[in-house]
């Protein structure tokens, strides 16, 4: 007896309890998006795309809240923020951080993001990129084909809906090891908005905290191939003076490091793919199909080398050179300061082997 | 009726990586974690091994009794106390670790004085059962946990973003000294079958066959515990999170499940280990200390208490006093001094065992 | 003349029947009750012995020849012998006590309540002997003892005690004899009634006895060693111990084949957990962890919920009472409302409540996969025990969130392994024991 009715004393305090956190989920804005820019008299400018549920998830009729504010620090703006909405911002679901590209340039992303690397609540998998001109730009573009707000960078991003082999993916916990690692540089994929459409089909490499170099279109799918090993690409080349276009199936990079004496040192990258016809002007059935897969070979060996070399001038080192190097070398910390000298110097040698499968149904 | 051996090993060994085993080795990276680990393999299994050969020559009795056949009372009472407290205050760690993780990664606006006392609550009325109640509901949460726990270890290992370059650049430093504190930390994983001193009395045929399996075990879980984080997080900068391994789940996604976060997995997982643990150390705690009093029940009107439940709300209440006033990292402070201390008295306690047996054998021949 | 007086009282019925007869040799008195004897057995039995018995002691010697004749003392009293359908004969100052007992209503039923595919068929019928037929019919043994004791002050229901003899545990048998002895009771009616006699606690809330009117799982469990208590007048009968497998476990499962008798006990298992914590996972993943879910679903049940004024709780405790009146009403409605009921309630009710903006669509769902997942379990007290559990749960998510839900899980897991059935443990996973049916034995050592 005395037990029960302690029980229910105990379930009363409970009950009246108001500080449990209970907060139902349509008292909650969701912030899909957040962009990250240089403020004009504040350091920050954060915007934040904020999801206004429907019943209905139709194609198209996806609607979304845009809000800014300027602030000395992100935890700053976060909170201004929360006055001019009338429910809880939730960032559960953020997925995405769009970094303006000048805010790359200019700040260190090391310390300045510091308020996404200690929250708890910001997933370790969610993804960042860099905006063109700016992040407010990409959040106010809106795609027509959208469900969900948010939904087409999410999807674009993480490779669940377009897997194209100009967008690099890069997640949060990722991204901090790089940044903030010895031997390995972050990069990011660009978005550009074009009228109602987002375009992402370039990268920007960071050297130490900040950004760099951007790069084309043809180097990104590169770097994309290098550090991601993304099988699906094309490979264009010139057979009989007509651009000839083979899409690659498989693809396999190793590389490792040689120190010859009394020379640079050098890195020799080995890469092999099997590749497919995809688009030629030319019959290529009764060609020599193994001067096809030296073309292919060739020209996969040209662009890895630019790459590099270009990647290489700038000081960057996206693949990874520097973290393999302390793997692979046994004098403990000297090692990264080791590689500080000898990367400005590296010889790269790229050995590219191809194998040719098919032409497709046709000849 | 030795798989219940292993599901209390196989608690404590996935429970090290909530008690903070994980960072404090990953602080220690670089100046002889990894032969802290490669010795903690080898002593743990061998004091596993050694006592649980040990105890098999006392069947059905626990170490009260044998404490009882051998020792005068004045030196039994302050030892059984002293063991009691020690098993009660891993749980309390546990209780309060959990409690804060639980607060931080899924309910960051609850107070924490109402969670610690749903936890409190719910471990005091769970430790008071009977310890075969207890095992068999061991043996259900394993059931339903570690297939969860293997498949999130499996997927971290075959992630395309696990970065083998990290572990070998780990592996420059192996021959390196290690510190006390990180042998008593890699030593903990082990500590399982210590268990085993209160609950022999459970098992009738006192032999527990396939100790082999406790060294593989060991090696395979104590290593992913620490590789994972470091091949997942970075090499640099994997201690600059405070909670290693519930970021490195969070590094994971499903992408075709219902809960695209794996973390929110481990965490589910972690509340059935957290529970099963704390509900085994009160228990075993509160049975030592009750062992010391003659009478094993209480009469308060008319309900008769067993002798082992006020010392479950003992050790309840103050973990709740406790939990009030700690921060984290007076936690993870507390920890690392508490390991060695439980080092030296897990010593002492196998090295007590194996005399007694010696000495047993040498009387009955 | 104390004789006298009682026989005065038992002439205020008027089905007692106190008849004179004489065949021109001797009287003889004859007392029964018509409503509970059989006319023609009497007939046959006495009236006309009588008519050719030519002295006293002739038709002493039929008498004591009859089947169930018995000498009744002088000092006791007769209403017990008559209540229990039997023909008191008067001769010569001696009475006698014949059996004649009517019989009805011992047809056996269809199993109603528990069907199975390929089985058989037919359930228990309402007497007690024709079960024992029933039953010794499928269990020829020696071993099959059929105790009878009488239960009950004022109902004196005969009941029976069933079991094999070779199997049984002995301490158990005296143990739940010294039950029975205990039970003080004025009425006793049904086997559902006699669990609850026979619990040591008063409350509790999972059963440990199990309640059928199956005959195949009568001599299955018979032959596992268990105790069956039969009553008179109820087609139900009670077996203990029972532990929780057993009310999970459907006799299907011997009748199919392997793979389908485990994919189907993994249903049921898996049904029981989604009955207990779908609810309350929805209110702790709507109200405290939304990040959870994907987001594209976490917007679709924002969207959904928008136009619902009630935190999530009370939107499922709304509900879970609809559902909860509405199946308790459709046990108690009479057959030809029933099925107006169950469209009413079904159809109008969960879509209307959507439609008012009451409860949101999602909750239409969770509610109807937790009822239907409620009936899986084949054994009816289970079933409702179960549905009990989601209240805590349901307090605990709203309190704690996914922390509650899962603590409340284990809490849930411990009450049902600390239950013991007559001392035997109610809950475990059984690696490694034999099964009595010989169900894919393998020879050293079979899981269950």
């Amino acid at each position: 007896m005395v037990k029960a009715m302690l029980g229910w004393i105990a379930v009363l305090l409970l009950l009246t309890q108001s500080a449990c956190g209970f907060k139902d989920i349509d008292n909650r804005f969701f912030v899909i998006v957040v962009g990250i820019d240089e403020g004009k008299s504040h350091p920050y400018k954060i915007s934040l795309m904020l999801a206004i549920p429907s019943p209905k998830t139709e194609p198209g009729v996806a609607k979304s809240v845009i809000i800014n504010k300027e602030a000395d620090t992100i935890a700053e703006a976060v909170r201004l923020m929360k006055s001019s909405v009338d429910k809880e911002l939730d960032f559960g679901h953020t997925n995405v951080f769009v970094i303006g590209k000048s805010f790359a340039m200019h700040q260190d992303l090391s310390e300045t993001l510091d308020w996404i690397y200690r929250r708890r609540d910001i997933q370790q998998i969610s993804m960042l990129a860099a905006g063109v001109p700016d992040a407010e730009s990409i959040l106010n573009t809106k795609p027509k084909s959208q469900r969900i707000p948010g939904n087409d960078l999410i999807l674009a991003l993480s490779g669940s809906g377009t897997e194209s082999p100009y967008i690099l993916r890069e997640y949060l916990f990722d991204f901090y090891r790089r940044i903030r690692g010895n031997g390995i540089d972050a990069y990011l994929p660009i978005i550009q908005p074009e009228e109602d459409n987002l375009i992402i089909n370039r990268g920007l490499v960071m050297k130490g905290p900040r950004a760099s170099l951007e790069l084309t279109p043809e180097e990104t799918a590169c770097l994309n191939q290098l550090v991601r090993g993304f099988r699906r690409f094309i490979v264009k080349a010139k057979v009989e003076d007509q651009y000839v276009t083979f899409s690659v199936s498989k693809l396999r990079t190793r590389y490792r490091f040689a120190f010859p004496p009394s020379a640079p040192p050098e890195v020799h990258l080995y890469v092999a793919v099997e590749a497919d016809l995809e688009d030629s002007p030319v019959s290529l059935y009764h060609h020599n199909w193994s001067k096809l897969e030296q073309v292919i070979a060739g020209q996969i060996q040209s662009e890895y080398t630019d790459l590099l070399i270009k990647l290489q001038e700038k000081g960057s080192d996206p693949v990874g050179f520097g973290l393999h190097y302390r793997a692979v070398m046994h004098q403990g910390r000297v090692e990264y300061q080791n590689w500080k000298q000898l990367y400005p110097e590296l010889k790269f040698h790229v050995h590219a082997t191809a194998r040719f499968k098919s032409t497709g149904i046709i000849e | 009726m030795s798989r219940y051996f292993f599901y209390i090993y196989l608690t404590c060994m996935f429970i090290n990586t909530i008690f903070f085993i994980p960072r404090l080795l990953l602080e220690e990276r670089f100046s002889g974690a990894i032969m802290a680990m490669m010795i903690a393999v080898v002593l743990g299994s061998a004091y596993a091994i050694l006592f649980m050969k040990a105890i098999a020559k006392f069947p059905g009795q626990n170490i009260a009794d044998i404490f009882e056949r051998m020792l005068p009372r004045a030196i039994r009472v302050p030892q059984l106390v002293f063991f009691g407290i020690m098993w009660a205050i891993s749980g309390s760690i546990v209780l309060i670790a959990f409690a804060t993780i639980a607060i931080r990664f899924l309910n960051p606006e609850a107070s924490l004085t109402i969670l610690l006392f749903c936890f409190c609550g719910i471990c005091c009325w769970s430790s008071a059962h009977e310890p075969k109640s207890i095992l068999f509901v061991t043996e259900i949460v394993m059931w339903l946990n570690v297939p969860v726990i293997a498949y999130i270890m499996y997927k971290s290992i075959t992630s395309n973003w696990f970065v083998w370059d990290a572990i070998r650049i780990l592996s420059d430093y192996t021959l390196k000294l290690p510190s006390w504190k990180a042998l008593a930390a890699a030593t903990y994983t082990f500590t399982g079958y210590i268990n085993m001193a209160v609950y022999n009395r459970e098992f009738k045929p006192a032999k527990i066959r396939m100790l082999w399996l406790v060294p593989i075990i060991g090696i395979v879980v104590l290593f992913t515990s620490i590789i994972v984080p470091v091949g997942l997080l970075g090499v640099d900068h994997v201690d600059d999170y405070i909670y290693t391994w519930i970021t490195s789940a969070d590094t994971l996604h499903m992408q075709f499940g219902v809960i695209t976060r794996i973390v929110y997995l481990f965490l589910f997982a972690y509340i059935g280990f957290s529970l099963v643990f704390i509900t085994l150390t009160w228990n075993i705690g509160a049975k030592l200390i009750a062992s010391c009093f003659k009478k094993q029940t209480i009469q308060i009107r008319k309900l008769a208490v067993p002798m082992h439940l006020p010392w479950s709300i003992v050790f309840a209440v103050v973990t709740f006093v406790a939990g009030l006033f700690t921060t984290d990292k007076m936690v993870i402070e507390f920890v690392g001094q508490w390991l060695m201390v439980r080092w030296a008295a897990e010593s002492f306690l196998v090295a007590t065992i194996v005399y007694m047996a010696w000495r047993s054998v040498r009387k009955h021949g | 003349m104390v004789r006298e007086a009682h026989i005065d009282r038992l002439k205020q019925s008027d089905d007692f029947i106190h008849e004179q007869l004489n065949n021109g040799i001797f009287p003889i008195e004859v007392m029964y009750y018509f409503s509970l004897c059989d006319q023609s057995m009497i007939k046959q039995e006495i009236a006309h012995p009588y008519l050719l018995s030519l002295s006293p002691e002739a038709f002493e010697q039929v008498l004591h020849a009859a089947l169930t004749c018995q000498d009744l003392p002088p000092d006791v009293d007769l209403a017990p012998s008559l209540l229990d359908k039997s023909v008191i004969i008067k001769l010569q100052g001696k009475y006698y006590s014949i059996k004649a007992a009517k019989q009805t209503n011992d047809q056996p039923s269809d199993a109603v309540t528990e069907t199975t595919l390929q089985g058989p068929q037919s359930a228990f019928s309402e007497s007690a002997e024709t079960n024992l037929n029933i039953i010794r019919k499928r269990y020829p043994t020696a071993d099959l003892v059929a105790e009878k004791c009488k239960l009950g002050r004022v109902t004196q229901t005969t009941s029976f005690l069933i079991y094999d003899a070779e199997r049984t545990d002995p301490g158990l048998l005296k143990d739940l004899k010294r039950r029975i002895r205990d039970i003080d009771a004025d009425v006793v009616q049904s086997a559902g009634q006699m669990e609850a006699l026979l619990s040591k606690r008063k409350y509790s809330w999972l059963p440990t006895m199990l309640v059928t009117e199956r005959p195949d799982r009568v001599v299955l469990n018979l032959s596992q060693g268990k105790i069956i208590l039969m009553l008179d007048g109820n087609p139900f009968v009670l077996i203990l111990p029972a532990v929780f497998f057993d009310f999970i476990s459907a006799m299907d499962d011997i009748y199919q084949t392997y793979f389908v008798t485990r994919a189907f006990l993994l249903l049921r298992y898996i049904s029981i957990l989604i009955t207990v914590t779908l609810p309350s996972l929805y209110i702790a993943i709507v109200s405290y962890n939304p990040e959870i879910l994907k987001v594209q679903l976490a917007l679709s049940i924002a969207g959904s919920r928008a136009a619902v004024p009630f935190p999530s709780f009370l939107e499922v405790l709304f509900m879970l009472f609809m559902i909860e009146a509405l199946i308790e009403a459709s046990l108690r409605l009479p057959r030809y409302i029933g099925a107006t009921a169950t469209t009413v309630g079904g159809l109008i009710l969960g879509q209307a409540a959507q439609m008012a903006g009451l409860v949101s669509s999602i909750m239409i769902i969770v509610t109807s996969v937790v009822a239907i997942a409620n009936f899986l379990i084949p054994i009816n007290a289970m079933s409702f025990g179960i549905r009990l559990a989601k209240y805590p749960m349901i307090l605990l998510a709203s309190c704690f969130g996914l922390v509650g839900v899962i603590s409340g899980m284990f809490a849930f897991a411990l009450f049902v392994v600390n239950k013991r059935s007559f001392g035997r443990p109610y809950f475990q996973l059984f690696l490694g024991e034999q099964n009595a049916s010989g169900y894919k034995h393998r020879k050293a050592g079979a899981a269950d």
